[in-house]
């Protein structure tokens, strides 16, 4: 969870580090919460794309007639439809992160349990919702 | 409890803009979905609408907001060195900060 606030001051840490990533337990919490990480950073670089496309859009008729080709080219409908899931994904994991805050669903079983269904929600609703904004 | 320091700001700023970013993507998606503007008059018109104009120009200072610490902690657990760190740190405030003026200029121009 994003709580993290390093107090303490850099020192070389000596520590054992064991960072082999097939050899970890992942449980859905785990999954989920780095999900939740990439598509955050996803969603920023999508940014600048996401400005462009309303300055075309905005910018001139041309533009916006632009705009309506670019968004019915198949290429654009897949990418349009990773960044649904990306937003969903983000957006629902983040709902689920701010219900824990308030103590909703903290136990192992509750919280497994929206963890699983929180990521098949996301992409359920990022294939239902790309279909009706291309309809 | 201690404010100083211990990240309940960033926590209380990255979950307001989060609830306020929510709702505003909501309804950007139901728009998209069952009323989406058909001409570029009709878009500018709507986005020219004082409500829709303000609630949109909120929007991107609360995602500037929610994207700042979002990346602030990314690059705080996976950059240690404490000069890199700042001069990552300061690049991406930059580009955030460019990005959301960017985006002022776009709304309020049009």
């Amino acid at each position: 969870m994003p709580k993290s606030e390093m107090n303490t001051p850099l020192k070389k840490n000596n520590a054992p580090v064991f960072l082999d990533l097939m050899h970890f337990k992942w449980p859905w919490a785990a999954i989920i919460s780095i999900l939740h990480r990439i598509s955050g950073v996803f969603l920023f670089l999508l940014l600048a794309p996401l400005l462009y496309v309303l300055n075309l859009s905005t910018g001139s008729e041309a533009g916006f007639e632009a705009t309506q080709a670019l968004f019915s080219s198949f290429a654009v409908s897949i990418f349009l439809f990773i960044c649904l899931w990306g937003l969903l994904q983000h957006l629902l994991a983040g709902i689920r992160f701010l219900l824990i805050d308030f103590d909703v669903g903290v136990t192992k079983e509750t919280a497994k349990f929206s963890a699983k269904w929180v990521t098949v929600l996301a992409a359920a609703l990022a294939i239902v919702w790309t279909g009706a904004l291309l309809l | 409890m201690m404010l100083a320091n211990s990240g309940f700001r960033a926590w209380v700023w990255q979950r307001f803009s989060a609830a306020y970013l929510g709702l505003y993507i909501l309804a950007i998606l139901l728009l998209f979905t069952f009323n989406p503007p058909h001409s570029h008059a009709a878009w500018v018109a709507l986005l020219k609408q004082p409500f829709f104009l303000s609630c949109s120009v909120l929007f991107f200072a609360a995602l500037g907001i929610h994207a700042w610490v979002g990346l602030r902690d990314v690059i705080l657990d996976y950059i240690k060195a404490a000069y890199v760190r700042l001069l990552v740190l300061t690049l991406f405030a930059a580009l955030l900060l460019l990005l959301l003026a960017r985006a002022f200029t776009i709304l309020l121009m049009l």
